[in-house]
This record gives C-alpha cells, structure tokens and sequence, in this order.
C-alpha cells in the first residue's frame, strides 16, 4: 500500500491557486492532459532530503520494473534476424537501466538514504504507464514502453516520423502523460534545494565506482555524486539516457529512439512476413509460487528451473545491495563483484534453459497455436532487506548458497547444473574461511 | 562397450531413423591471420612486426589493417553458425520419408568458432562447437560434442557458374556420443521414439550427423540477416572500413544432411564407406556403404552432382549406374535417372540413395565385395581407390618439444585392411608448400589400425599425406605438394606452437606490466583481428587494449585460456595459437590482477618493476586475511 500520494498539474498553473490537481490515475484519463505536466511537492510537507530519499526509491522502482520486462521480452526473442539484433539491443537497454538503477543507489548513499532494490509488482507505480507485465515482445508491448521512454511528444522532432495516435492506439493504452520524467524533474529540483550540504562526500567509497561496471565500454550512466552539482548532472544524464529530452552528445541515441526503431522495424516485418511471429510463445507473467495463475511453470523441470532462477536473481540484488555497504577498499567488495558478474551470466543461461521447456505438459497454446514454452520468473522473495549486523549478511549469502545449490541439484540437465554449482562451491568456503560462518 | 574393438567387423550403412535437414550455414571468419595476408608470422604466431612502418604505433596499425589488407572480412567473428536450418523429413526406413512427424520444420542449431589450422590455405577449416540442437521445447535432441567438426573432401568444382571458394563444397561428418545425448520428446514425435530405441541398441553408441556444405554467396549483409551495413562489394566494404565502420559480412553456405544412429562399426567424425574418386567430368566424391546383412547399399551422392547456378539447380549428367567389377565380371547396383539426382530429390535425403539388392546372388556379392565400384554416366565417372586412410582427428595443435600421436585407420573396399598393410608418410612443410622428407612407412594391426607418432618438429604447420600399399608392393609414387590435390588425399595437419618457455621463465612478476602483457601477448589478437572491439552486430564490446576491462575480466580471461577449454566454442584465443609459454605468463598475469598485485607501469620513466623493487621496499596492500 502506498503511504505516500502523487499529485500532478498542468504546466504553468499556480499550485495553490489555479492549478488543478489530479492523481497519476485520473490525469492518465484526461487526454486533453497532454503535455508537459509537474509532479507536485508532498502534501502535508516533507523535509526535502526526505522527500528526494522518498523519490528516488520510486525512481529506483521503475528502474527495476523496466529493466526486468526488458530482459524478459529480449528472452522471448528467438535466434534469428532481425530479433537476434532486436534482443540486442534491449538487452543493452536493460544494462543501461540497471546502471540506472546503481546511480540511484549512489544518490541514496550520498543523501544518507536507504538502498532500494525492491520492484513494485502490484498495485503497479504510480508513475508507470502500463502495469508491471512480464510478457514476450510484441508490438503492444513496444509500443508501451515507447510511451514509458517517451519525452515530451513536442520537442520530438518531426523528422522521426513519430506518430503519437499510432502509438497510442498500439500500445492500447492512454499513456501519453510524461509522469517517468516529472518524476526526475522533481528530483533535481529538490537536489538544488538541498545542496551541498545535504550530500554526504564520505560516502564517495561506498558508492558504486563506474570502473567496476566498465560504464565507458556498456554506456553506462553511473557516476559518484558526492555534491549537488555531480547529483543534478547525473539525475540529467539518467533522463537525457531514457527519453532523450536532449539526444546524447556521444553513444548511442535514447532508448525513447532506440525502442521506437524497433517498434518501427517490428511493425515492419510483420507487415512483410504475414503470419510471421515476433517472438517465442511464452507465459505471461511467468510463476512458480501460483499453481493457478496461467503462467504457472507447472513441468517439473521448468518449475525446477525456476525455483532456480528466482533465488539466483534474490541472490544477485543481494550481493548488489551488499557491495555497496562495504568500502572500496575492501576486498570483500571485489569478491562480492565478481560473484555478480557470475551470476548475471548464469541467469541468461537459465534463462536459455526455461525457454527451452514446456510450460505445462499437456501443453497450453497461445493464440497462434503454438505451445508456450517456459519463461524465466523474475519473481522476488518476500523481502530483499539485507540483515542488519554485517557477520548476518554473509550468513545470508551463505544459506542462500547451500539453497541454490540443492535447488541445481534438482533440476534435470545436471551437467550444466554441475558447471553452475562448480561456481557457487568456492564461495560457501571463502565465506567460511573469510568469515567463519 | 569398447567401439575400436568392434569397429569395422561387418561392413554397414547409414542406419534408421534418419533425419534429414536443410538451411543455410553463416561463416564470419576473421581473416588477418591468413599467411596470405602477410602481416602474421604463423612461425612465432604473432604479428609481422617488419611490417609495420617505422615509427607507427600498434594502435594507428591495427587502425589502418581494414584498408590494408583489403580482407572481405576483417572483422570477423570466427562464428560459424546454422542459420534458419530445419528438419525437412524424417525416414524410419528405405525409401519412405515422412513430413508429418512433429520433429518436421523444427529448427537444428549448432553455434562455434571457424577456425583454419593452417593459415595458409583452406584444408585445415575445422568448427569448434559445443552441442546440436535439433527440435524445439516440445520434441528435442541435444547433443554435447565430444570432438569438434571438420571439413573433408573439398571440392572446388561443386557449382559450374560460381568461381573458387563460391563454387567449394565440403561433407561434415561428426560423431555425437550417446553419453552426451538427451531426447525431450513432450510432442510425441515417433521418429524421437524411434531413435530412442535405436540408441538403447549395443550397435549403436550415439549419433553421426554428415552434412554437406555448398554454394556460398558473399554481401549478404541485409539478405541473409539484417545487418545494417550492407556492402555489396570489395569496393563498398572499404568504403565502410574507411569510414571506420566495423562489422560482420559473413558468408553464407546452404547446408544439407543427415542425422541418424552412430553404429559402433563406423568411423567417428570421418564418412564411413567406400569412396569414388573422379575419373572425368565435374563430379565430387560419391561414397557407397554396403551391408550384404541387410542385403541393402547406400549411394550417398551428397557430394557428387554439381549444381549450376546460384538456385543450386543440380547439372544433369544423364543415366548414372552404380557398379562393381572383379575379375572381368561386373553386377550393377543401381541405375539413376536424372529426377533421381536433381535437387528435390537431393534435398529430399541429403542425396543418400537406399539400394535393395535382395536379387544379389552369392557370386554377385562376391564381385560387389571384391570388385572396383564405379560410377558412370555419358558426361562424368568416377572409380573406387583401394585403400581409405581415415584420420578421424585430423588436426593437431601441439607445443613444439611436445609429442603427440594420432590414430589411423585403413580400410580396404570397405573393410579393414589385412594386417601388415603399410602407410606411405610424407611430410609437408604447409607454409612453403614444399617437401621435407618421406618418413618411414607404418604398418597395420589385424583391425587395419596404426598409429603414428607425430614427429617433435619446430614451430610452424606441417602436414603428413597417407597412402596405403601392400607390403608386396612397391610403395606408390610421392605427389608433389598442391592444395588442389589434397582433396583426393589423405593427410593430417599439424600446427606446431612455439616454445615460449624461456620467456615465460625469463620474466618475473614484477615485469609483468600491464603495458608489457598488452604489447607482448593481447597486442597480437588485438592488432590483428580487433573484433573485442565490436559495438554490434554482433555487440562484443570486449577491447583487449582496454586496461581497465582486460583487468576487471582477469578471471574471466584465465578461463578461457584454459588448456581445459581448448575444445570448446568460447576457448580464448580464437585462432587457437597461444603457446604454452605464454598462456602461463597470461595466467600468472591474471592471478596477479585478482590478487591485486600486478605492478604498475613505469617503463617509460626507465624505472622497471624489477629496478623500483631493488630501490624501494615494497607496499603492504593485501588485506588482512580472517581464515
């Protein structure tokens, strides 16, 4: 349940006097809304440190959300031209979020705030057009997140053929209120309220470092903030990334642009190859905790699979979360790093895995007529809290070690099972030997 | 069950179930290390330093290589994969091919690295791969490589209307063992029961997929897959080039073979059967396997009939018939028409022809036992050689000091050659395409088995040409060197690495700068084939120049330089000449970096590591360690 409310207005309108003041859910209703709209301060008043805190892990929300449907529709995508390239490039696009998703984490720990990993799976952000949905790429989905990505419809030069009706009537939904990006204009704006005082430079080696995440080579936007200035140029950088206020100076274009390609590229293969499917039938909203929800992961394997799956995920938000309460000096930290890139690599590979399985045997079609093949979760545990007294938080990494471990041992292809356990075994020791739990 | 203990004890043909397939194969070599190319020294594997101007930097020569080498490729990504490849048929027994078994139009994938063992020419083209995929979630094979492929039998006469390596074919044959095999088969796919079945036989220990390789076009970039930049010409690709655009432009193959039960007395990773060379006309091998049990042959024409065009429209060269002679005698196996060759027909099976010869009398299958095979029509003929010398692990990687041995096998019509049969060695150097020496011949065992212990040699790639002659005879006469010929030939290649051993011995930790691992051992893949580059299509964005990645990727670096890892698609470095000396210094480098104690660079203010450990104590950085 939300605590707190939102509360936009029009541009221009006095807040107090004139403007009018809608939730989120009733300005998505009002189309005559369209265009640039502002998130109003909280009522009754925060202290703005708190309320940047309180922003930012909405912010840090929406960044999870997005980056878990990216992956999840660059999975659906099968190994051919041109989805190969397509998944490409929204698995890019899922990196960049996550580096999203670490600036935000920078920016608490430069406030003093909490880290926020978690994802708000129902009821969905405020902010966010569209509920949060695992689904296979379609043009629907395409067409939503253009409008998630999408800047202010009227600094869109006319050069790229954007037609918002079109979108708008793909997407089947009426998302053309640029929430995502009154959100940051907030955020910034509160940034210079607090100044430099309110930003903590100690916390600069606890702050996730760009060279660790090779930010350069991934175009990542991650940075260290430790005062107004490198918070505002960050938070700008974020918005310039995702919907292209202003197109990036060097590196790729937007993802508002680089999703609005593929949109336009989607449509266009369907057109040319009728009949064609974009990607691979899998469940909506994948699960292994519902056995009545339609996407249940009801074969044994898939459902083995993706018990796996969603603690290797748990698992690697831990870690995230972890490394950033240690120093950078701290050779914990570097451990902690490496075990991530692992196991980013191992959930594509389990991932690889599920879309390879049955749902459900006897099968279940979509409505082409295909069998749904299995679909990697995504699923978060009940908490992502990281325990309080440091010696707890390895013994947390350690059961879910002994966890996961037990969880490959049940599941059907034990030599790949084997090649993953093979990387978890040395941790369990190091944990021990390290810390002697 | 031991299969060399069984091998070849009844002569056999391709078994059931089958399953044929069709579809295209992507090749996007990465070609700097061709000899041809002149800045690769194969000797030392690394790069021609002599050619880079005086006072040019690594980076500005890496940076000039697209333009000139003027390479199709440059590139490349070595990938090697089946694009849009399905099952087209399936067949539970002669001449009956099913489409309606749910296995049918289901996608077989196979994804690994291209890579020549010689950089000099084309004979040594082998894919290191890791599994084949046939089938989808719901009816499935997968099956785990024990030993990568390798390219046989080129023929560079395959298409009339296409020149050179357009016009080339080749036949894959490689051996899947059942251990690494699992069948998923939720859509109740018969032909998946079927094989199931057969493999739970004591005959059959896993499954032989041969496959032929033809017709190769190049530019397709934008037809073949949708890559944006779309030369359609030498001229346009340098154009991109020049414009500093990197990307692939592969070359695509149609690929066309078959799947079925590995039988314990066929050969692995080497076509099984008695085999036809070319007496006239355009036509390829023709391979015949005969099981007189079964009282069945097999033509397998997937090599023999050219095509015509880029439609892969198959020539027509008349009636062909298919016989054996001995003694003056001949029995005929099969008489073809041309609808029995044309391409349908070929894509039907792969070009594998089911012959019943259940009317063979006794003195019949004498001569097809005995006798010479031929193939003949108005245009074109082909006859059987005695000997087949099958050298199942036809290329070798070896450090030079280092011995190694590889495993032959003779085979005589079919069966294997009497005991005492000997082999005729000779050894070429690959890089001078000249004559070194003849060594002294093998001899065979009672199973038509020698083994020959590779001479320790000195750096480069030499190749050793088999030919088999009874111990009565007189030894057949030495052919000279000619890459043409070795399509008709019998050889192993042999890339000897060089020993970098005292290098390795010779630096100590403290030299082991980055500046010192990059201009010593990335620089050469870095300079030569700077694909980690790569942005897109496909994204690698891995450069070895860059410090801060290659370090944050230490662990990552020292497994795939891992000995361990040499048969696998991912092993580092590609072009698989990393030579012993220097995978230990790259390791030590790695182990270094995660200890957190590589050295820093001071080479260019003259201050050595070594020197700045004699003038300074050394700081304390490592952290404390609990355990």
């Amino acid at each position: 349940m939300l605590r707190r409310r939102f509360e936009f207005y029009r541009e221009g309108d006095d807040v107090g006097k004139d403007a009018v003041m809608m939730t989120a859910e009733s300005a998505k209703s009002k189309l005559h809304w369209a265009g640039p709209i502002k998130l109003a301060r909280q009522s009754p008043p925060m202290d703005p440190i708190d309320e940047m805190i309180f922003l930012l892990h909405t912010a840090a929300e929406i960044e999870h959300s997005l980056l878990a449907q990216y992956l999840y529709a660059a999975w659906s995508l099968p190994e051919r031209e041109p989805q190969r390239r397509w998944r490409e490039g929204l698995i890019a696009i899922a990196r960049e979020e996550m580096g999203h998703l670490m600036s935000v984490q920078n920016l608490l720990l430069a406030l003093g705030g909490g880290l926020n990993f978690e994802r708000e799976d129902y009821p969905f952000n405020e902010f966010y057009p569209f509920p949060f949905r695992l689904e296979p790429l379609s043009v629907q989905l395409l067409a939503r997140v253009v409008l998630a990505e999408m800047p202010d419809p009227a600094i869109i030069p006319p050069e790229l053929g954007f037609d918002l009706a079109q979108v708008r009537a793909d997407a089947d939904e009426q998302g053309d209120v640029d929430r995502v990006g009154a959100l940051f204009e907030l955020i910034i704006q509160l940034a210079e309220e607090v100044g430099n005082a309110g930003f903590n430079g100690d916390s600069l080696p606890f702050q996730a470092d760009p060279n660790d995440w090779w930010a350069c080579i991934f175009n990542l936007v991650l940075t260290k903030a430790g005062d107004r200035d490198e918070a505002k140029k960050l938070l700008e950088k974020i918005a310039e990334q995702g919907e292209g206020h202003t197109e990036p100076d060097v590196g790729p274009s937007s993802h508002f642009r680089r999703l609005f390609e593929v949109y336009n590229e989607a449509k266009q293969f369907l057109d040319d190859s009728p009949g064609a499917q974009l990607a691979l039938p899998l469940p909506v909203n994948p699960t292994v905790n519902d056995p009545d929800a339609d996407g249940y992961l009801g074969l044994e394997d898939a459902h083995a699979w993706g018990v796996a799956f969603n603690q290797r995920f748990h698992w690697v938000l831990l870690e995230f979360a972890h490394l950033l309460t240690l120093d950078a000096s701290d050779s914990d930290r570097r451990e902690l790093r490496s075990w991530t890139v692992v196991d980013m690599r191992a959930l594509s590979e389990m991932a690889g895995i599920l879309i390879g399985l049955p749902q459900v045997i006897p099968p279940k079609f979509d409505s082409f007529g295909r069998p749904i093949v299995a679909g990697p979760p995504l699923e978060l545990p009940h908490s992502l809290s990281l325990p309080d007294r440091p010696i707890d938080r390895w013994r947390a990494q350690a059961r879910l070690a002994h966890q996961h471990i037990a969880q490959l041992r049940n599941v059907g292809d034990q030599t790949t099972a084997a090649s993953m356990i093979a990387d978890i075994e040395p941790r369990v020791e190091w944990i021990r030997k390290r810390h002697g739990v | 069950m031991d299969p060399k203990k069984t091998w070849g004890l009844t002569m056999t043909t391709p078994a059931f179930p089958r399953i044929y397939i069709k579809g295209l194969v992507s090749w996007d070599p990465g070609l700097t290390n061709g000899s041809g190319f002149g800045f690769y020294d194969p000797v030392t594997a690394t790069i021609d330093r002599s050619q880079i101007p005086a006072g040019t930097s690594l980076q500005d020569f890496r940076d000039s290589l697209p333009l000139l080498r003027q390479s199709w490729n440059h590139y490349g990504t070595h990938i090697a994969e089946f694009r849009d490849v399905k099952v087209t048929g399936v067949s539970n027994g002669p001449g009956n091919v099913s489409i309606t078994d749910p296995i049918v139009e289901k996608p077989v994938e196979m994804k690994g690295k291209l890579v020549d063992v010689s950089a000099a020419n084309d004979n040594g083209t082998q894919v290191f791969f890791d599994k084949i995929v046939v089938g989808d979630a719901f009816s499935k094979i997968e099956a785990k490589r024990q030993r990568r492929m390798t390219a046989r039998f080129i023929n560079f006469d395959r298409n009339t209307s296409l020149s050179g390596a357009a016009g080339a074919s080749a036949v894959w044959e490689v051996s899947l063992p059942e251990d690494g095999i699992s069948i998923q088969n939720f859509g109740n796919s018969t032909v998946l029961s079927d094989l199931e079945s057969a493999l739970s036989l004591p005959e059959h220990i896993g499954l032989s997929f041969r496959f032929h390789t033809y017709r190769t076009l190049y530019y397709r970039n934008g037809i073949d897959n949708s890559y944006k930049h779309r030369p359609r010409s030498r001229e346009e690709l340098t154009e991109l080039y020049s414009h500093g655009h990197n990307f692939s432009n592969p070359a695509y193959s149609i690929v066309c073979g078959v799947i079925r039960p590995w039988r314990v007395d066929e050969h692995q990773d080497h076509p099984t059967g008695r085999v036809l060379y070319r007496q006239n006309g355009g036509i390829g091998k023709t391979f015949v396997s005969i099981d007189r049990a079964a009282e069945r042959a097999v033509i397998d024409l997937g090599e023999t009939i050219p095509e015509v065009d880029a439609d892969a429209t198959k020539q027509d060269i008349g009636e062909v018939r298919v016989t054996s002679e001995h003694n003056g005698t001949e029995v005929e196996l099969v008489t073809l028409q041309p609808s029995d060759y044309d391409r349908a027909s070929y894509d039907r099976t792969a070009g594998l022809i089911d012959v019943d010869l259940s009317g063979l009398s006794s003195d019949g299958w004498k001569t097809l036992e005995e006798g010479t095979l031929k193939l003949s029509s108005a245009t074109a003929s082909a006859e059987e050689r005695t000997y087949v010398v099958v050298v199942g692990e036809r290329d070798t990687y070896v450090d030079e000091g280092d011995s190694v041995s590889i495993e032959l096998r003779v085979m005589d019509h079919g069966k294997p050659a009497p005991n005492g049969t000997l082999v005729k060695i000779v050894e070429f150097d690959e890089l001078t395409a000249t004559e070194i020496r003849e060594l002294p011949p093998l001899t065979t065992d009672n199973s038509g088995y020698a083994t020959f212990d590779i001479p320790v040699a000195g750096p480069g790639i030499r190749s050793y040409v088999f030919d088999a002659y009874e111990p009565t005879s007189a030894a057949p006469p030495t052919r000279p060197y000619g890459f043409a010929s070795r399509a008709d030939e019998y050889f192993a290649l042999v890339r000897t690495l060089p020993n970098d051993d005292a290098l390795e011995a010779s630096v100590t930790d403290a030299d082991l700068t980055w500046r010192w691992i990059y201009e010593t051992i990335f620089a050469e893949f870095d300079v030569l084939n700077p694909v980690m580059t790569r942005r897109s299509e496909p994204s690698i964005n891995t450069p070895l120049h860059d410090r801060t990645l290659m370090e944050s990727k230490a662990k990552r670096v020292k497994e795939l330089i891992d000995q361990r890892a040499f048969e696998t698609a991912s092993y580092m470095p590609v072009t698989r000449d990393l030579s012993r000396g220097r995978r230990k210094i790259l390791e030590r480098w790695c182990d270094l970096v995660l200890r957190d104690d590589a050295p820093g660079d001071l080479l260019l203010a003259g201050l050595t590591p070594t020197v700045m450990r004699e003038r300074y104590q050394p700081l304390e950085t490592d952290q404390p360690d609990n355990g």
